[in-house]
């Protein structure tokens, strides 16, 4: 499903040019529970950009579903993104004017789904992830964890291959961090492909491989487990 | 996805309320403005425009080169010009002379009425001004000696009803036997000639044969054009065939005559004398309001533009997480236009709120009839709908374009989407233009403001406190005043009484004339019928000779005073004792100048003092001016009136007050900057409004870095400087490009009175101080609250 290979990204400022990626080569299957590890600053996010087609590498290949993305434009990108990849942010990155319900709704407004359709499709992620009840609240009436449930609702509700998670346990106590893990792995279990940056060892535990980088090069590849293809 | 839109917009702006509530009130107060001046502005666009094929009729314009006065345009003209002009000049299909002579006296039974707006005129001026009658018939109604055609409130006002009337004989103009032939539908007031009585031409041509002359310029002349015609064309063929004939027949030198086009009489006509023009308009006015109604406008969206791209980067996060899920650029450009349409949208509502409320006084204090029905005007409907259109567009494009380039990747990656430095850039410019335009209407008030005092205050020559004058109406005027005088100078409250043609002094004629001699040495005069208290009364000095004076028995038939203006023009070091030609009415008596009055400003300042000459005429007086002494007006008053009532009870009695002339005189300039005035300070407080809510935003944003520099030691004082140097330094800029404007237009506002003050580097810094402490309240409110706030809150907040 990806193949990046030799990725690299160069930041570059009028006087100092960061390499926060180094000629980072690996590939992922669909159905794969990946995480990737790392102390701060070591690329991790960097790289779950270039993979979420949020932004392109400085230098290398990046395919995706069989497409050389690498130097795609930002309306490309935007286009298999909204139809492949859900994302799962730290901070949840809700809208903070929209409603849960509304809030899960909108990747399919913006793919154009009809009304009706919508509306079926919501309720049934909702009640998937237990938060029907709270479809009519705002994010700032919810705790962390419910919070954390609607992103990845929003995450799954226009069915993507793939969905990169930042984090998701960042922002949530032990009990609520279990929670949405589980969750993400019930959908692994379902077929989606996971990616997910993490800090957590334990986090980590329900992948079956870790990616570990270290200054923007991989330092580390341990499969844990069969992937469930 | 519409609908998200729109929910998304709706529930932001009420989130942030205070933003939305400065937006709102900004754009519906500059939107208001913009209204009322739309409405101003059509209301002066809209006169005549009842007229039908207006655009086919014109009115004959002389330039004459009067000596002593230089060249003016007068809407007056001869007798026999009308018929001649059909009969020579095959384009000209129709014409009609209109004559006005002020207030008519009008007697019914044995009581007097004034009328005003009575004319003489031709039957054509039924087709030339598309009047209808609604009893009689316009092809008879004004054919017979002595016809008079009225309107329906003239009907009610002299019969108490406003039908049935025909066949009633009434008394005009002190002349009896007039018939009343037709009733006519009220005329419009938004019109340049005011008509509610029309008496047939040939009544006035009985009483004054002269009118049947080449000699004397008295009358309006329209004409009417085939629609094919070019009145350019025309006004070559006047010039070639009646000046010819007017040169071959009556005059040596004819004056050059042009046709203007009666769509243009009331707006564009400042420059011509004697003539029909009510509420006489000017197009300068409203190209200057278009301006500021357009700079208004344009002050309110920039607040708007200014403070959505403030705010954007509390917004960058939604844009954001919006591009991951999948908006691309359009959707976030149609979301944020969607905001903009709302406010908008609210905006104008407020607005026609605001203008319905504020339209009575409006009109109260402008002297107008603005009014708005958007129900009946589907035209003004529309216009809304446009102006909505356009400010959403104008307000919302760019912050749309701006804020929906942030990439996903950068906010989330925690960059708050800071400003571009174009964006930056952009927005101080739009705050330097809002000040620029605050300061410039600043500005142009101070000077319109002095310049309205300066006339007000003028020593105008005369003094006319304490006199108030009585119009000597219903005929026999001369009677009248000595009968009056006699009695009111009885009391011992009354300071002086004197008769005059009117309280300034002068009739509303002009004419030539002539040395008694073979020189031909002539010159161009206001008339002026006085008697020899008038010059005492008013405090009008006799710089050389002597005032008539009852010792000289002659005087009457004899004597001629002059002014200073006149002396000045013929060039006499010793006019005592020159004789003229007999002139005005009085076609016998040759005059000797036996005095000469210092200048004194009969008419308003804005224009030049004339050359006048000044007899005794008591036929002619029209008002009779009485002097209170001081603290005694009121008593006078009563006094007046009663004496006036007991002397004549059946004829209506009407005073003006020398006060009450000299207003009427600057109304226009008062209403002008009272409009000024009051679109300036809204512009103020648009561009406070504006400068509110951003030196809240960049208050906000500089939060952190407000609490780094306290922690290193910097004081309240410095964070008040560090905040107030950003939008200050604008303020400057603003007016220093401003006052260059504010000189230009001063000098175009200033160049319509022939006397005008100075305008000076005062009036600049004035306008330049006041925007400058504007702004500085403005900001310490905010700049205040940070500047001493626990710096840990404001790392913590961050």
């Amino acid at each position: 499903m990806i193949k990046a290979q030799n990725l690299t990204k160069i930041f570059r400022t009028d006087e100092v040019e960061t390499t926060a990626l180094n000629a980072v080569s690996f590939e992922i299957r669909q159905g794969e529970f990946v995480a990737i590890m790392g102390p701060s600053g070591c690329g991790k996010s960097t790289l779950l950009n270039i993979l979420g087609l949020l932004d392109n590498p400085s230098k290398g290949e990046y395919h995706f579903l069989g497409n050389d993305v690498s130097k795609s434009t930002e309306r490309q990108r935007a286009g298999l993104r909204k139809q492949n990849i859900g994302f799962v942010f730290q901070n949840f990155n809700l809208i903070d004017e929209l409603t849960v319900f509304e809030n899960v709704e909108l990747p399919l407004i913006y793919l154009g789904m009809a009304s009706r359709d919508r509306k079926q499709r919501v309720d049934e992620v909702l009640a998937q992830m237990q938060i029907s009840h709270r479809a009519k609240h705002f994010p700032l009436q919810l705790s962390g964890g419910q919070q954390q449930r609607v992103a990845v609702a929003r995450a799954v509700i226009a069915k993507p291959a793939l969905i990169l998670a930042d984090e998701p346990t960042g922002n949530l106590d032990s009990v609520h961090g279990e929670e949405v893990m589980n969750l993400l792995s019930n959908l692994n279990g379902q077929g989606i492909t996971i990616i997910m940056v993490t800090h957590s060892q334990r986090d980590a535990e329900y992948s079956q491989r870790v990616i570990r980088l270290f200054d923007g090069q991989i330092i580390n590849e341990n499969i844990k487990k069969s992937a469930s293809v | 996805m519409i609908r998200s839109y729109f929910l998304i917009a709706f529930r932001s702006l009420i989130k942030q309320f205070s933003y939305t509530a400065i937006n709102v009130a900004g754009l519906s107060i500059g939107l208001a403005s913009f209204l009322l001046i739309l409405l101003f502005i059509r209301f002066h666009l809209g006169f005549d425009q009842h007229i039908p094929e207006i655009d086919q009729l014109y009115r004959v314009v002389q330039i004459q080169q009067a000596e002593g006065v230089g060249e003016q345009h007068v809407a007056v003209n001869m007798g026999p010009l009308a018929a001649r002009m059909v009969a020579d000049i095959p384009e000209i299909t129709d014409a009609v002379r209109v004559m006005h002579w002020g207030t008519i006296p009008v007697k019914i039974g044995d009581t007097y009425f004034s009328q005003d707006n009575a004319v003489w005129t031709d039957e054509s001026v039924f087709r030339l001004f598309g009047i209808m009658l609604l009893e009689g018939d316009t092809a008879t109604a004004l054919d017979e000696l002595r016809s008079v055609v009225v309107s329906v409130s003239t009907a009610e006002k002299l019969f108490g009803k406003s039908s049935g009337v025909i066949g009633n004989v009434i008394e005009f103009n002190n002349e009896s036997g007039y018939v009343i032939t037709g009733i006519m539908e009220d005329q419009p007031r938004e019109a340049h000639i005011w008509m509610d009585m029309l008496v047939s031409f040939s009544s006035a041509e009985v009483q004054h044969p002269w009118l049947r002359e080449w000699g004397s310029n008295s009358m309006a002349v329209y004409v009417k054009l085939i629609p094919s015609a070019s009145y350019k064309d025309v006004d070559v063929k006047i010039n070639e065939q009646i000046k010819a004939f007017v040169k071959d027949n009556v005059f040596s030198q004819p004056p050059e005559m042009y046709l203007q086009p009666v769509e243009e009489i009331h707006l564009s006509s400042t420059h011509i004398k004697f003539q029909m023009n009510f509420r006489q308009g000017d197009y300068r006015t409203v190209i200057i309001f278009s301006i500021i109604a357009l700079l208004i406008i344009a002050i309110a969206s920039i607040n708007f533009i200014n403070l959505a791209i403030a705010r954007s980067v509390k917004r960058a996060k939604e844009v954001g997480v919006r591009k991951v899920l999948g908006a691309n650029r359009i959707n976030l450009i149609y979301q944020f236009m969607g905001e903009s349409v709302i406010i908008t949208f609210l905006s104008i509502l407020l607005a026609l709120i605001f203008v319905e409320i504020s339209l009575p006084e409006f009109n109260r204090v402008l002297d107008t009839e603005l009014k708005m029905n958007l129900i009946r005007e589907p035209s003004m409907f529309l216009a809304l709908i446009l102006i909505w259109f356009l400010v959403s567009m104008f307000s919302g494009i760019y912050p749309a374009l701006f804020m929906s380039r942030y990439q996903a990747v950068d906010v989330l990656k925690g960059s708050k989407g800071q400003r571009s430095a174009i964006g930056a850039l952009l927005g101080k410019g739009l705050i330097v233009f809002q000040f620029s335009v605050t300061i410039l209407l600043i500005f142009l008030v101070t000077v319109s403001y002095r310049q309205f005092n300066f006339m007000l205050n003028k020593d105008l020559g005369f003094n006319g406190d304490q006199v108030t004058g009585i119009y000597l109406q219903g005929g026999e005027s001369d009677k009248k005043a000595s009968l009056l005088k006699d009695v009111l100078l009885q009391h011992s409250q009354i300071k002086g009484v004197a008769a005059a043609s009117y309280i300034n002094g002068v009739a509303g004629n002009q004419s030539t004339i002539f040395l008694d001699d073979t020189s031909n040495t002539k010159v161009m005069v206001r008339f002026g019928y006085v008697d020899e208290d008038f010059f005492p009364l008013m405090e009008i000095p006799v710089v050389l000779g002597r005032n008539f004076s009852r010792d000289f028995p002659n005087d009457r038939y004899e004597s001629v005073i002059l002014n200073e203006a006149a002396v000045k023009f013929l060039g006499w070091d010793d006019p005592l004792g020159k004789r003229f030609k007999p002139f005005g009415i009085d076609t016998t008596n040759k005059r000797t100048v036996v005095g000469v009055i210092s200048d004194y400003h009969y008419y308003s300042v804005h224009s030049k003092i004339e050359p006048a000459a000044y007899i005794i005429l008591p036929d002619s007086y029209g008002v009779l001016s009485v002097k209170a002494q001081p603290n005694a007006s009121k008593e006078v008053e009563q006094l007046i009136e009663t004496t006036w009532r007991e002397l004549f009870p059946t004829t209506p009695f009407e005073t003006i007050s020398v006060n009450t002339y000299i207003e009427k005189q600057y109304r226009n300039d008062r209403n002008s900057m009272q409009l000024y005035t009051l679109f300036s300070l809204l512009s103020i407080l648009i561009s406070t409004l504006g400068l509110y809510g951003l030196s809240s935003l960049r208050v906000e944003q500089r939060t952190k870095e407000i609490g780094i520099r306290k922690v290193l030691g910097g004081s309240t004082w410095q964070m008040l400087q560090l905040i107030g140097k950003e939008f200050i330094v604008l303020v400057f800029i603003a007016g220093i490009i401003a006052i260059p404007f504010g000189f230009i237009f001063s000098k175009q506002i200033l160049s319509q009175f022939a006397y005008a003050i100075n305008v000076s580097i005062f009036d600049a810094l004035w306008a330049f101080l006041l925007a400058i402490i504007v702004a500085v309240i403005t900001i310490v409110f905010h700049a205040n609250r940070a500047a001493s706030s626990n710096p840990v809150d404001a790392l913590k907040y961050d």
